[in-house]
């Protein structure tokens, strides 16, 4: 009985176990807290808090954030420390997508043209990082400068047009949510099961965890890192679809609006910066609770404008609390 | 005897005159001996026609053109080394008078310290710098024309009871946006005296779809009785993202947008959230110019007034419906007919009476 309930557990079937993985349902349930605790203490200063609109306007927020921050997670989860250009794939994606519109191209190939091509930042980033061992930070930082100044002189703006499937989209629902929702849960529910349960997967993983010992036992440390830059340039390519959708004119400064947040949303999810460890269902509440803060602020009376000021102090803090987890790790090996 | 040492103290008198006048007066006539030579500093903002953008300036053109003068460009590229190395140009090319745009200010004092040097006078557009004809936007005429248009519509369809105003602010415009978007709100009072100031929620939107939408998405969810809302803001896209996120929210949304710049309702960029929006005609701007250049090419520079609150020209700002602004042609075919018309002003033949 104990062998078959063992067995139940330990299944890859066992949708407590796709769900939470194996040790990470400490920090989701603490987050879950967090998160509620946010909610508790708004309902109790407004009552109104608990509506309906203010659940839409909050999943409105995670949207375009939650789709970059899976992409982001992807690049600390393989040891690559952070990937500072995402926002270039975001703004390439949404600017391509309203030029391939304009020219007549039909749905299906103009998002896959445009997330494709948005997939060329990442690896040209690889490039650098893999084949001239450059540090990431570095790199990034300085792709996401040049990519950023380079679509300025291209695009300057892209306009929307406002009779567009893309626009539709922005602000549609589906099954009684944003549609623009959707592609942020079906990517978490996607990446958590591809990183659990899939080889390749778990070899993500192992390449962010222990790269000597990911070599050792075979793994192509270079192969898998491009891989990985390449996809989290199509992921923030996806997330660009979805901010077309939102805006009707799109401007190369204002993808970086969502680099404090993205890199918050990844290390409160306890994603360690050093690499191998971190859960794609923590990282969705995680979404989940940076973007009730600024809804959350105004009906505490706050300006907006105190939203960098919260954002900026929950990085503050995850990432102590990232340091003392892994300095603990350390002491305990 | 007598005759002659009154003739003496007129001539000092005169001297005494001269000496009095203001510097930049003497500045700018002492270009004026040979053929007027009118230099344009272009921006380089792309997708902007005229002196800010790219792509020339045909209304300076045309109006040097048909004075008979000499004409001469250079692109700041948006970029400040380019800048300080056209300022050199336009010193060898002996330029008389130069209109600037330099969307890189850091570098203005440098430019003008060139310039200055070389006694050549310049008018700015939109971006003030000490020494310099400062010409642009009257801000707070259009704030106020704006929010009086959009105060008409809110008395007409709510009786001047919205059950919200959003005032879509961009702080990092100080003072422009002071005029901007106060003015809007002096504006709607002027037409509904009454309106509480409860109802007006003040956001900052930073003049972009992208940071004004998820904001008044939030103000929209902590007022859920809200319904009938107005919005104003520093430009189109600051009062579009608060309309779209009404959108996002729900249909039982009815919302009043107003905009400045005109950027999203005329030509080929026309959002349907707008209801209307103030055009300044920023391709035009050169239009007015004229009116310097010609007092400077005569010899009689005005009187020096180079700042954003003691301009030497403003530009009158031009409210437009939604309706309106479709007889409105695009950028490019209204700078093709201001420079067929180098008399007028982009007000006078677009601007809907």
């Amino acid at each position: 009985m104990t062998i078959k309930s063992d067995e139940q557990r330990l299944s890859p079937l066992n949708p407590r176990r796709i769900f939470l993985g194996s040790g990470d349902s400490g920090k989701i349930i603490a987050l879950l807290i967090l998160w509620l605790a946010l909610i508790g203490a708004s309902v109790i200063n407004n009552a109104q808090f608990f509506s309906r609109t203010t659940f839409n306007a909050v999943v409105f927020n995670m949207c375009i954030l939650g789709v970059l921050a899976i992409g982001q997670a992807l690049v600390v989860l393989s040891g690559g420390i952070l990937d500072l250009s995402l926002a270039v794939p975001l703004i390439l994606t949404g600017c391509l997508s309203v030029l391939f519109y304009d020219r007549g191209w039909s749905t299906l190939p103009l998002l896959i043209a445009s997330v494709l091509l948005a997939g060329i930042i990442g690896l040209i980033n690889a490039f650098f990082i893999v084949a001239l061992k450059i540090n990431p930070l570095i790199v990034t930082l300085g792709t996401g400068f040049a990519g950023g100044g380079l679509l300025l002189i291209l695009f300057d703006r892209a306009m929307v047009n406002p009779n567009s499937w893309i626009a539709g989209f922005g602000t549609s629902y589906s099954l009684g949510v944003p549609s623009a929702w959707w592609p942020m849960v079906l990517f978490t529910i996607f990446v958590h099961i591809f990183i659990k349960y899939s080889r390749p997967g778990r070899r993500v993983v192992a390449v962010g965890g222990n790269p000597v010992a990911a070599k050792v036992s075979g793994i192509s440390l270079a192969r898998y890192r491009v891989a990985i830059f390449f996809f989290a340039s199509i992921i923030g390519g996806v997330a660009g679809v979805v901010f077309a959708a939102f805006t009707p004119e799109i401007r190369p400064s204002s993808g970086t609006l969502f680099t404090l947040p993205m890199i918050a949303a990844v290390v409160l999810a306890g994603f360690s910066l050093a690499g191998g460890s971190g859960n794609f269902l923590a990282l969705f509440i995680s979404v989940g609770f940076l973007s009730t803060v600024p809804t959350a602020l105004v009906f505490f009376g706050l300006e907006s404008l105190w939203e960098p000021f919260f954002q900026g102090l929950i990085l503050i803090i995850a990432v102590s609390l990232d340091a003392l987890r892994t300095k603990k790790t350390v002491t305990k090996g | 005897m007598q005759k002659r040492s009154k003739s003496w103290s007129v001539i000092a008198l005169l001297s005494l005159v001269a000496l009095m006048l203001p510097a930049s007066q003497t500045v700018a006539t002492a270009k004026t001996k040979g053929k007027f030579k009118l230099c344009v500093a272009l921006g380089g903002i792309p997708g902007i026609l005229g002196t800010l953008g790219t792509e020339g300036d045909p209304v300076a053109k045309a109006g040097a053109n048909k004075r008979g003068w000499g004409y001469y460009e250079v692109n700041n590229k948006l970029d400040a080394q380019t800048a300080v190395k056209n300022a050199d140009l336009l010193v060898r090319q002996k330029c008389s008078a130069v209109i600037m745009f330099n969307g890189r200010p850091e570098v203005n004092p440098t430019i003008a310290k060139k310039l200055s040097k070389a006694k050549i006078p310049v008018i700015t557009y939109d971006i003030g710098q000490p020494g310099w004809y400062f010409l642009g936007i009257d801000n707070l005429a259009a704030g106020e024309a704006g929010g009086e248009a959009l105060g008409k519509l809110v008395k007409e369809k709510w009786n001047c009871q919205p059950d919200l105003v959003l005032q879509s602010q961009a702080s990092g415009a100080g003072i422009v946006d002071a005029m901007r978007t106060g003015g809007m709100i002096t504006g709607l009072k002027k037409v509904c005296p009454d309106l509480p100031a409860s109802k007006i929620k003040v956001f900052e939107g930073n003049g972009e779809i992208a940071v004004a939408q998820p904001a008044a998405r939030d103000i929209l969810a902590a007022n859920p009785t809200a319904k009938k809302i107005a919005v104003v803001g520093i430009n189109d896209a600051g009062v579009v993202g608060p309309a779209l996120a009404a959108r996002q929210l729900g249909a039982d949304y009815d919302v009043l947008a107003w905009g400045q710049d005109g950027n999203l309702i005329a030509g080929d960029n026309v959002n349907p959230d707008l209801k209307g929006s103030v055009l300044y005609f920023l391709e035009g701007y050169s239009a007015y110019a004229f009116e310097l250049l010609d007092q400077i090419a005569a010899g009689r520079a005005p009187k020096m007034q180079d700042k954003a609150t003691n301009p030497a020209v403003l530009v009158k700002p031009c409210p437009v419906s939604a309706a309106q602004a479709k007889s409105i042609p695009i950028d490019k075919k209204r700078v093709a007919n201001l420079a067929k018309n180098p008399s007028k002003t982009l007000y006078a033949l677009y601007c809907p009476k």
